[in-house]
């Protein structure tokens, strides 16, 4: 393999992580406010406000229920007034967060829900308000699960990244489209996918490294 | 006591769930007083409605009628900041602890301070001689899973007396313990509520809660309360059917009974010093059969009751009974299916 070549794909390697964790990190921005509403407004929440939380739930399912692809075709105008652009990292960038919030605010949801209901309702009889029982209870005690289910969000963002070959958004899967499906270098592109599967494997790894050091519970 | 004002006085109290099939009125016509320095139990069997009852004192339930006092202010007129505020002088500590598994034991204890607004080393200092009184001083780094049940209680009465409360709300705190673990902590219950004038009030399924460290107790039933009273009168005399079985225990159940009149005799404290049955088997030549019998320690008295068997003859009967009132042993009769 030439030194090119290997240069190019550290090249893509740094556009695919920078696509996926700036976009995992909006999405988280975007999706854990989203994923607490869901949680508090709730029947059983402890800001109830059941009306709110179903308008809400369905929004959520909308986004979720557009294929990537589409998604990414579909708001290129919006895309276009956000950045200026439709093509590039910075392009691939939007799309890429918009559908991922709704999933990260789905999967933050389910880790606040894993709290025990006890330890809220012993907050509450120590006169803690909506807000301290969030940052102090909510959050603090779902970090493993937090932790864990980000691991997994973030590699399935990356997975996402993968389709912004089509708008010259580079990546390691602009490498599999361009030498791969329209040159058939198949050599190219299994390295293209040894690079992914690497990065996958740190990925989740680094997040059960830190579930394990951040959680107090024994197992 | 009895020149003071209660401070947690229930009138009328009323909750009903919704549910998707039907209400469910889990507490009904509620009325009760706990006065402050008191030990107040409340007993039932599950499903009676204690645990809402308990949790109507400090509002984590909403009673759907009535009205809850605290030191003579009603809960349901309060504004949410002054909610919060009046349960911050109610501590409570539950069945299953519900101690923060992320936090360390001294981190735990410092929670309530933290919501409160105290300063982070006043709070600290406050955690650190709260774990001392539990005898808990060495462990404040360790972590709730790292905790035996009897310490995970410890650390949660530390935390729960941790913004000087007056008062102390247990639901089912000894439930998940074993007997002796239990013992101690009640112990640790009663040492605070005298050293520290802490009201506390003990919602359990186990008599012998109630007859350890109780001064008064309240009997739910289905909804309802039962009878109340001090601790040594309700055992002395229980009123009510729920009282006599869960003071009586199911043990009363498996005896077979005789044919026989049966008569439930009282010990009262004065009387078990004397050896009431033989004197009327003596007195009285008539065959008395013990069918069952239990005395307990009640704040130093004994306090006992015996059931026993007459033969089915007017004539012998009417002389036991005779024989007993001027004993001044107090007596009734019970039917079989009153047990």
């Amino acid at each position: 393999m030439t030194f090119k070549l290997l240069s190019m794909f550290f090249e893509e390697l740094r556009n695919t992580l920078v696509m996926t964790f700036v976009s995992s990190f909006l999405a988280y921005v975007i999706g854990i406010p989203l994923g607490i509403l869901l949680v508090i407004w709730a029947k059983d929440g402890i800001r109830p406000r059941p009306k709110a939380q179903e308008i809400l739930g369905v929004a959520i399912n909308l986004v979720r229920s557009l294929p990537f692809l589409i998604l990414l075709i579909a708001i290129q105008s919006f895309t276009r007034k956000l950045v200026g652009t439709t093509v590039g990292v910075r392009a691939i960038i939007v799309p890429l967060t918009l559908a991922s919030a709704p999933y990260v605010a789905r999967i933050v949801e389910s880790s606040l829900k894993e709290v025990d209901y006890g330890i809220i309702e012993a907050a509450k009889s120590m006169g803690a308000s909506a807000w301290q029982i969030i940052y102090k209870v909510l959050l603090p005690e779902a970090k493993p699960s937090l932790l864990l289910n980000a691991a997994i969000a973030v590699t399935t963002i990356l997975g996402y990244s993968a389709m912004a070959g089509f708008v010259g958004a580079g990546g390691l899967g602009a490498i599999a489209i361009n030498y791969g499906y329209y040159r058939t270098e198949d050599g190219v592109m299994w390295t293209a996918i040894v690079f992914l599967v690497v990065v996958v494997q740190v990925i989740q790894s680094l997040g059960m490294y830190l579930v394990k050091k951040v959680d107090k519970r024994v197992r | 006591m009895a020149d003071l004002n209660p401070i947690i006085q229930m009138k009328e109290l009323g909750k009903e769930f919704k549910g998707s099939q039907g209400n469910v009125r889990a507490l009904e016509n509620i009325s009760l007083e706990v006065m402050p320095g008191e030990i107040f139990g409340i007993i039932g069997l599950s499903g009676a409605g204690k645990s809402t009852l308990v949790r109507c004192m400090n509002f984590l339930e909403t009673p759907t009628e009535g009205e809850v006092y605290y030191d003579g202010k009603p809960l349901s007129k309060m504004k949410d900041a002054e909610l919060r505020k009046t349960r911050q002088s109610m501590g409570m500590i539950f069945q299953q602890f519900n101690l923060l598994a992320q936090r360390n034991v001294l981190n735990n204890v410092c929670f309530p301070m933290e919501i409160a607004g105290v300063p982070r080393r006043q709070a600290c200092e406050r955690a650190r001689e709260l774990l001392k009184l539990v005898g808990l001083e060495d462990r404040e780094t360790a972590y709730p899973s790292q905790l035996s049940g009897g310490q995970k209680q410890r650390v949660a009465i530390a935390r729960a007396i941790a913004t000087n409360p007056k008062v102390l709300l247990c639901d089912e705190a000894t439930s998940a313990l074993d007997p002796n673990t239990t013992k101690a902590i009640l112990q640790l219950l009663k040492e605070i509520n005298q050293s520290m004038g802490i009201t506390v009030i003990i919602i359990t399924h186990e008599m012998s809660v109630i007859e350890a460290i109780c001064d008064r107790v309240a009997i739910i039933d289905k909804s309802h309360i039962a009878e109340i009273g001090s601790v040594s009168q309700v055992f002395a005399g229980p009123r009510s059917k729920i009282g006599r079985q869960l003071i009586l225990g199911d043990a009363a159940k498996k005896v077979e009974f005789g044919t026989g009149r049966l008569f439930r005799i009282i010990f009262d404290g004065l009387a078990s010093n004397e050896p009431v049955i033989s004197n009327v088997i003596m007195a009285c030549k008539v065959p008395v059969n013990i069918m069952y019998a239990a005395t307990r320690d009640i704040k130093g008295k004994a306090a006992g009751q015996m059931i026993i068997e007459l033969p089915d003859s007017e004539q012998e009967i009417e002389k036991v009974l005779d024989y007993l009132k001027r004993a001044k042993v107090p007596y009734e009769e019970v039917g079989k299916n009153d047990l």
